[in-house]
C-alpha cells in the first residue's frame, strides 16, 4: 500500500536542523501535525529525512520541471549550512516525492568559493555572492515515478549566500545609508547590530530589524549576527565609506589695499614709515584669518549614533572676515614725492652694480612683493591655504568624534587642527618672496636695483 | 613645666622655617595632577555647537602682541618618545600681565553643569595641547590634551593668579596623533627616528549652553585668548 507524504510547497521553508557533514544517513521527519509517514521507495532507502521540506505542493497538471531541487533559489548565510535535496513529480498522486537519495554523491557548486556542497547536498557558505548549485542521479526504470527506462537528470539550481550590504556603500559625510541583510533564509532572527570605526570605535544597536539605516559621518564596518531556524548566529559584515563633502574648501581671498595707518581689523594694524626711513618697510601685508564651524551631534539611532561632525563652515567669525591687507607706502605711491623722485634708476647690472633702482620699478615691485601674482606674500598665501591640509574649511570638513568624545573635548581638538593650520598659512605667508625681505626684485626675482633713502 | 620647653623651641623652629617655605610657594596658586583623575562629564551635551574665531593675524614686520599668560612645557627624565609611548608632563601657566587674571581651575565638567536640565549657563575652558613637529613636517597634536572647565558663579571651578603667580598641570600624553586624519609619524618620514620639537599651546574660551526642549540644546563657544605657546623642548621620536 501506498502511502501519500504530507502535501508541501516547492518554496522555500525553514530546515530543522542543519545537516551534519559526513554522516552516514539523515535522521527521520518529524513532520508537523502528525507521524512521520515514511516509506521503503524503489529508488533507495527511505524518502523522508530530517532536513527535507515538511510539505509538499499538490500540483493538478504535470509539471514543466518533473525534476526540481527542493529550494530554487537556496539561500545560505556564510560559515553556516543549508540543506537541498531533490524532488521528483509522481503523476499517479499528481504530487512530487522526495528522491533526494538518488541524487546524493552528485552536488556540485558554480563557485567553491562562495559555495561548497557536501555529498548529501548541504550547502555550506564561504563567502558572499550568489552561483548556481547542481547534482546529477539516476531514476531506475523501475521507478514508479518514471514510465521510462533509466534515466539521468541534473536538476540546478541558485545558490545565494546571504550577505549584508549597505546602500550606499560610499556616501559623502552627513549622507544617509541603510545597511541591510539581503538573501537570509525565511524566520532568520537579526541582532547585535554593530558599527565599528578604523580607531575601534563602536556603536550598538539592540534593534531587531533586518535593516539599519542612519547618516553617516565616519566610515567604518558595520555587523549584525543572524540566527536561522535556531542555528547558532552568523555574524555578517559590510563596510562603509564616507568621502569628504565637496563645498567646503576655502577660496583664497583677493588682497586688499588700505591706507597707511590704518586698522581694517581688530587684529591688523597696517603702517609704514612716513617719509620712508633705510631698513623700514615701503609695503607691509596683514592677514586676517577667521572661521566659523557648526558642528552637531548624529541623533537617529542608526551606525554613527553620538558621533560629531562638522555641518558647515564659514570663512567669518562675528562680522569678521578672512581677509588679505596690504599698505603701499604713500610716498611711493605718490610719484611727485621727493622719495619717489630720488629713485633715479641709475642701476644697470654690468655697468653700474651698485645703481639706484627706479620709481617706476620700485613702486611695482613693492605692489607685486606684497600683493601680485608671483613670487609675493599674496602668492605664499594664496598656494598654502589651498593645500587641502591647510584649508581650514577642508580641515573643518573633516572634523568628526565618537560618541565616546564630549562636545568641549571634540572642540578643542578641532581647534588644535585649526590652530596647526593657520599656523601653516601664516608661516608660509610669511617667507619672504624671492628669498629677501628687500622689494627691489622684479617678478623673475631679478635685482632691479637699490633704493635711495637720500632724498 | 616641662611641657613648655618644646612648645617654645617648635615655635622658634617655625619662625626660622615658615618665612622660607612661605617664600618657596609664595607665587604657586594651585597644582593639578590629572593623572590621578577620572573626569566626570556633563550630564547633557549639547546636540548642536558653534564655535570659531578669528586666528592670530599675521602682520609682515610686526613681532605678535604679547600674551597676558605664559606657558612652559616639561617632560621629565625623556629623551626619547616612542611612538604610541605614554609619558607624563607638566605645563606651568604664569600671569606675566600686570593685573589679576582668572583661569579655569576645574578638570571635571560636570562640576559646572546646573543641577536643573532647563537652565542655560555660561562656562570657561582653558585647553592645553601638545604639539610634536620634525623639521619641516606638519605639527602635530598628540594625545593627552587637559581641558580646564570653570564658572566664576563657583569659585571652585577658578583660580586667580596675581601678577607673576603661576599654576601647574601634570598630565599624561600619548605619542599618538589626536586626529586620526593627521598620520604620527609624518608620511613622508623615511628614517625610525628623528630628532623634533615638543611644544604646549593653550588657548582660553567661553563657552554659552542654551537649554531646549526635546534635546535640542545648543552651545556657542568663542576663543577669548590668543595663542599662547611655550618654548619648544628638543626630543628624539622613535617609530
Amino acid at each position: 500500500m501506498k502511502i501519500a507524504l504530507p502535501i508541501v510547497t516547492l518554496e522555500r521553508i525553514a530546515h530543522t536542523l542543519p545537516r551534519m557533514p559526513n554522516k552516514e544517513k539523515p535522521a527521520p521527519l518529524n513532520s508537523k501535525g502528525a507521524a512521520p509517514r515514511c516509506h521503503p521507495r524503489p529508488i533507495a532507502e527511505v524518502v523522508c529525512y530530517s532536513s527535507a521540506p515538511t510539505s509538499r505542493k499538490n500540483i493538478s497538471a504535470p509539471p514543466a520541471t518533473p525534476v526540481p531541487l527542493w529550494y530554487d533559489p537556496i539561500s545560505v548565510i556564510i560559515t553556516s549550512f543549508e540543506d537541498d535535496g531533490v524532488f521528483a513529480w509522481y503523476p499517479c498522486e499528481n504530487q512530487y516525492d522526495d528522491v533526494s537519495t538518488a541524487f546524493y554523491n552528485g552536488w556540485s557548486s558554480g563557485a567553491p568559493s562562495v559555495v561548497t556542497v557536501d555529498y548529501y547536498g548541504t550547502h555550506n557558505g564561504v563567502a558572499v555572492g550568489s552561483t548556481t548549485s547542481q547534482t546529477y542521479g539516476v531514476l531506475q526504470s523501475n521507478n514508479v515515478h518514471l514510465m521510462c527506462p533509466t534515466h539521468g537528470f541534473t536538476p540546478s539550481g541558485t545558490v545565494n549566500v546571504a550577505k549584508l550590504s549597505c546602500t550606499p556603500t560610499s556616501v559623502a559625510r552627513g549622507g544617509s545609508v541603510t545597511c541591510s541583510v539581503s538573501g537570509a533564509p525565511t524566520g532568520a532572527t537579526f541582532s547585535g547590530w554593530k558599527f565599528t570605526d578604523s580607531n575601534s570605535n563602536t556603536v550598538t544597536s539592540s534593534q531587531t530589524n533586518s535593516s539599519w539605516p542612519g547618516t553617516m559621518v565616519m566610515g567604518g564596518t558595520v555587523s549584525v549576527q543572524v540566527s536561522a531556524s535556531g542555528s547558532n548566529p552568523t555574524t555578517l559584515t559590510a563596510s562603509v565609506t564616507v568621502t569628504a563633502r565637496t563645498n567646503f574648501a576655502f577660496t583664497a581671498v583677493s588682497p586688499t589695499l588700505e591706507p597707511n595707518n590704518s586698522s581694517p581689523s581688530s587684529s591688523c594694524t597696517l603702517s609704514v614709515p612716513s617719509p620712508p626711513v633705510a631698513g623700514g618697510l615701503l609695503g607691509q601685508t596683514c592677514l586676517n584669518v577667521a572661521l566659523s564651524v557648526n558642528d552637531a551631534v548624529v541623533n537617529d539611532s542608526g551606525p554613527n549614533q553620538g558621533y560629531h561632525y562638522v555641518t558647515s563652515v564659514s570663512s567669518s567669525y562675528q562680522g569678521t572676515p578672512t581677509a588679505y591687507y596690504y599698505v603701499i607706502s604713500p610716498d611711493l605711491s605718490n610719484t611727485s614725492s621727493a622719495f619717489y623722485q630720488a629713485q633715479t634708476g641709475t642701476y644697470n647690472a654690468q655697468t653700474n652694480p651698485n645703481g639706484y633702482i627706479s620709481g617706476a620699478n620700485l613702486l611695482s615691485d613693492t605692489i607685486r612683493h606684497e600683493s601680485g601674482t608671483l613670487n609675493s606674500h599674496y602668492q605664499n598665501y594664496v598656494t598654502v591655504q589651498n593645500n587641502p591640509t591647510n584649508n581650514l574649511g577642508v580641515v573643518a570638513e573633516a572634523e568628526t568624534g565618537p560618541p565616546s568624545q564630549s562636545t568641549p573635548d571634540f572642540e578643542a581638538k578641532m581647534n588644535s587642527d585649526f590652530t596647526t593650520a593657520t599656523n601653516s598659512i601664516k608661516a608660509g605667508t610669511n617667507a619672504e618672496p624671492c628669498g629677501s625681505s628687500y622689494v627691489g626684485y622684479d617678478a623673475t626675482c631679478t635685482f632691479q636695483g637699490y633704493v635711495n633713502f637720500n632724498f | 613645666m616641662p611641657s613648655g620647653a618644646p612648645t617654645i623651641r617648635l615655635a622658634a623652629l617655625l619662625l626660622i622655617i615658615l618665612p622660607h617655605g612661605v617664600s618657596l610657594n609664595a607665587q604657586e596658586r594651585g597644582y593639578l595632577d590629572a593623572t590621578q583623575v577620572k573626569i566626570r562629564q556633563r550630564q547633557r551635551e549639547p546636540a548642536t555647537g558653534t564655535s570659531g574665531g578669528v586666528f592670530n593675524g599675521y602682520t609682515e614686520g610686526q613681532m605678535p602682541p604679547p600674551q597676558p599668560l605664559t606657558l612652559s612645557l616639561k617632560i621629565s627624565g625623556l629623551d626619547e618618545m616612542v611612538r604610541g609611548e605614554a609619558f607624563d608632563y607638566q605645563v606651568q601657566v604664569r600671569n606675566a600681565s600686570d593685573r589679576p587674571i582668572e583661569i579655569p581651575w576645574d578638570l571635571n565638567p560636570a562640576n559646572i553643569e546646573p543641577a536643573d536640565p532647563r537652565t542655560s549657563y555660561q562656562y570657561q575652558t582653558a585647553a592645553i595641547w601638545l604639539n610634536a613637529k620634525i623639521g619641516d613636517n606638519r605639527a602635530v597634536t598628540l594625545e593627552g590634551t587637559i581641558l580646564l572647565f570653570g564658572t566664576p558663579s563657583i569659585a571652585s571651578t577658578m583660580v586667580k593668579l596675581h601678577p607673576g603667580e603661576w599654576v601647574r598641570i601634570k598630565a599624561k600624553g600619548h605619542a599618538l596623533s589626536l586626529n586620526p586624519n593627521n598620520p604620527w609619524p609624518p608620511p613622508d618620514l623615511a628614517s625610525k627616528q628623528a630628532e623634533g620639537t615638543l611644544e604646549a599651546t593653550l588657548i582660553l574660551y567661553t563657552h554659552s549652553f542654551s537649554s531646549a526642549a526635546a534635546g535640542n540644546s545648543h552651545e556657542d563657544s568663542r576663543m577669548t585668548s590668543g595663542q599662547i605657546s611655550s618654548d619648544k623642548l628638543t626630543i628624539r621620536f622613535s617609530f
